[in-house]
């Protein structure tokens, strides 16, 4: 089973390019961690969330830490910069009602990959998962 | 006031399983002019943790910046075998810093997938990095990404590296360096680094970059310098020719364990001990401690600094384990009386002292005897009084052997003699015990017994 870190606030920044590239947003998966692992007292509610997926493998599902970056140049040649710390988040607003209040009142909530990956979006190509099978 | 909110990475009461989590759950405005004024560490413990690290969209300032450190306890020996240790997951440099004030310490960083350790990738504006005494290592030995990587630094970023180990980034075709600044024209100070068994040790960018007291060791090249570096850099060292006027060239220091990858200088070196420059009042970023925290005196080349002969023992621990014999200790205890004592919260004691001649008081809360004492007396010749042996505890788990214990009861008439023990348990026998008793013995029925337990060896007394 793998274990979605979900950021649950909005972090800010005055600057409106560190604010879209630095800060990190609501829905954004900040770990993926294995079944079982031992999660951290501080990583709960109000800042973080925690969505349960069994039969979906951790490793494979960190594909979904994944940042997004630009090509700057920087001295001599170009660099990658990132843009976006995440490239996927989770939709956590648009869960259906029940959903959304058990992981907004208890922090944490079980569901099937089929139920998650319509709410994993790709923040660029504005797309969810949907109907695309695990990772 | 600025105020410093310390949170702990994997261990720890409250804690964050991450270095990841950890920035998400932290970052914040923590200036004084919009902010909260604060300083914000991460506290790492011993242990490994699997992250890759990115610090930015904080807003930071000279004196509210972030800081990634371990604490002694926590820290490593200077070599990777102990201490907190970083892994980079595989997929991108352990440890990004996109933020302008950033603090790193005493980490150990493991580049499993031939990304690096640390980087800047993109501090812009003002800013201030350093990283110290930290330990570099690329577990494939064929890294070709920079350890230590300030290469698109911008320009008004000062870059302050002091002590730190980078080592086996050493790819056989391209890449693999262990710093590297190679197209920024940053403000660095390079303080005390080694560079061991990389394709390339020190990469110089900019004639901004000032060298001092670095070793470049072993490498295929020890010192690159595209331009610069800074005129003022000296007392640097390379097994090859390539820091050229800027220290010693084509020498080798002698490391503790070199093919154990324990880089501290050996006693016997004579490359780098002692040729350093004193940069305890540098008039940038001075110093004056090594990888290991010890102080520096005599200002040895790279890292580690070996400890002065006449550096003094402090015997003051509240436990105190002496595993090995004690023999000719030379531990002189002048104090112009006659006993020495050895105080101890808890003193243990696994070897035997043998010859011990002299008198000793020994006078501790608990006290284990593993092994034989030999040849210690407890010699009291007794006047008239009550005696008494009171312990809460007290073990002899090994024979007494002419232990020595003589009651002489002086005068006539007898006197009380007890041993009062709220727990008192000999588990062999206590021979030759020679009883020299001149003296009449209590016979009523409670000294009898006390009388029993103190002669009959083996039994188990308390007090009548």
């Amino acid at each position: 089973m793998a274990e979605f870190v979900i950021f649950a606030k909005d972090n800010t920044h005055p600057d409106a390019w560190k604010d879209a590239a630095g800060c990190y947003k609501r829905g954004d998966i900040v770990e993926v961690m294995p079944d079982g692992h031992k999660r951290g007292s501080k990583v709960t509610l109000p800042k973080f969330l925690y969505l349960k997926v069994p039969g979906l493998d951790a490793k494979r599902a960190r594909k979904y830490l994944e940042e997004h970056k630009e090509q700057i140049l920087g001295g001599n040649a170009p660099i990658a910069r990132i843009a976006r710390r995440r490239k996927y988040r989770l939709r956590v607003d648009d869960l259906p009602g029940p959903i959304r209040g058990e992981l907004l009142t208890t922090g944490e909530v079980t569901l099937t990959w089929a139920q998650a990956r319509d709410f994993l979006r790709d923040k660029i190509s504005q797309r969810d998962e949907t109907g695309k099978p695990a990772p | 006031m600025t105020t410093t909110v310390t949170s702990d990475i994997i261990g720890g009461a409250n804690h964050y399983p991450s270095l990841t989590a950890w920035e998400a759950g932290e970052q914040a405005d923590i200036t004084l002019a919009t902010g909260s004024d604060e300083i914000h560490e991460a506290r790492c413990f011993d242990g490994t943790l699997a992250d890759i690290c990115t610090i930015f969209g904080w807003t930071t300032s000279a004196t509210n910046y972030i800081r990634i450190f371990t604490e002694a306890a926590e820290r490593h020996d200077g070599t990777v075998a102990t201490g907190f240790r970083l892994t980079d997951s595989g997929t991108d440099t352990a440890i990004r810093i996109a933020e302008e004030f950033v603090r790193i310490e005493g980490l150990v960083i493991h580049d499993t997938g031939n990304h690096g350790c640390i980087s800047d990738v993109g501090a812009s504006g003002t800013g201030e990095i350093r990283v110290d005494s930290c330990i570099g290592k690329s577990d494939t030995g064929t890294s070709s990404s920079f350890c230590f990587s300030f290469g698109s630094t911008g320009a008004s970023i000062v870059v302050v590296l002091r002590n730190n180990i980078a080592y086996d980034f050493r790819n056989a075709t391209s890449g693999g360096f262990g710093y590297g600044f190679l197209s920024s024209s940053c403000v660095a100070y390079l303080y005390n680094n080694l560079a061991y068994n990389c394709r390339r040790g020190f990469v110089i960018g900019s004639a901004n970059q000032l060298l001092i007291n670095n070793i470049g060791d072993a490498c295929e090249v020890d010192y690159v310098f595209s331009a610069g570096p800074h005129a003022s850099s000296s007392n640097n060292f390379s097994s090859d020719t390539s820091i050229s006027t800027f220290g010693t060239q084509s020498v080798s220091p002698t490391y503790v364990n070199e093919a154990g990858d324990d880089f501290h200088l050996d006693a016997a070196d004579t490359v780098a001990r002692g040729n350093g420059l004193d940069l305890s009042a540098a008039a940038n970023f001075p110093f004056s401690a090594d990888i290991d925290g010890d102080a520096r005196s005599a200002w040895d080349g790279g890292p580690d600094e070996v400890a002065s002969a006449s550096e003094a023992f402090d015997l003051s621990a509240e436990t105190f384990a002496v595993t090995a014999a004690f023999q000719d200790a030379g531990l002189d205890f002048v104090a112009g009386g006659t006993a020495y004592a050895l105080d101890a919260e808890a003193f243990s004691m696994e070897a035997e002292i043998a010859g011990a001649a002299r008198d000793v008081e020994i006078t501790a809360a608990a006290l284990s005897m593993a092994s034989a004492f030999g040849d210690v007396t407890l010699g009291h010749h007794l006047g008239t009084g009550l005696y008494s042996m009171d312990a809460d505890g007290f073990d002899v788990e090994a024979a007494i052997g002419d232990a020595g214990l003589e009651f002489v009861p002086d005068p006539f008439p007898p006197v009380d003699y007890s041993v009062d023990a709220e727990s008192f348990l000999m588990n062999v026998a206590m021979q030759p015990a020679t009883l020299i008793d001149s003296g009449e013995v209590v016979t009523d029925d409670r000294r009898n017994r006390a009388s029993q337990a103190r002669f009959g060896f083996g039994g188990r007394s308390r007090r009548a």
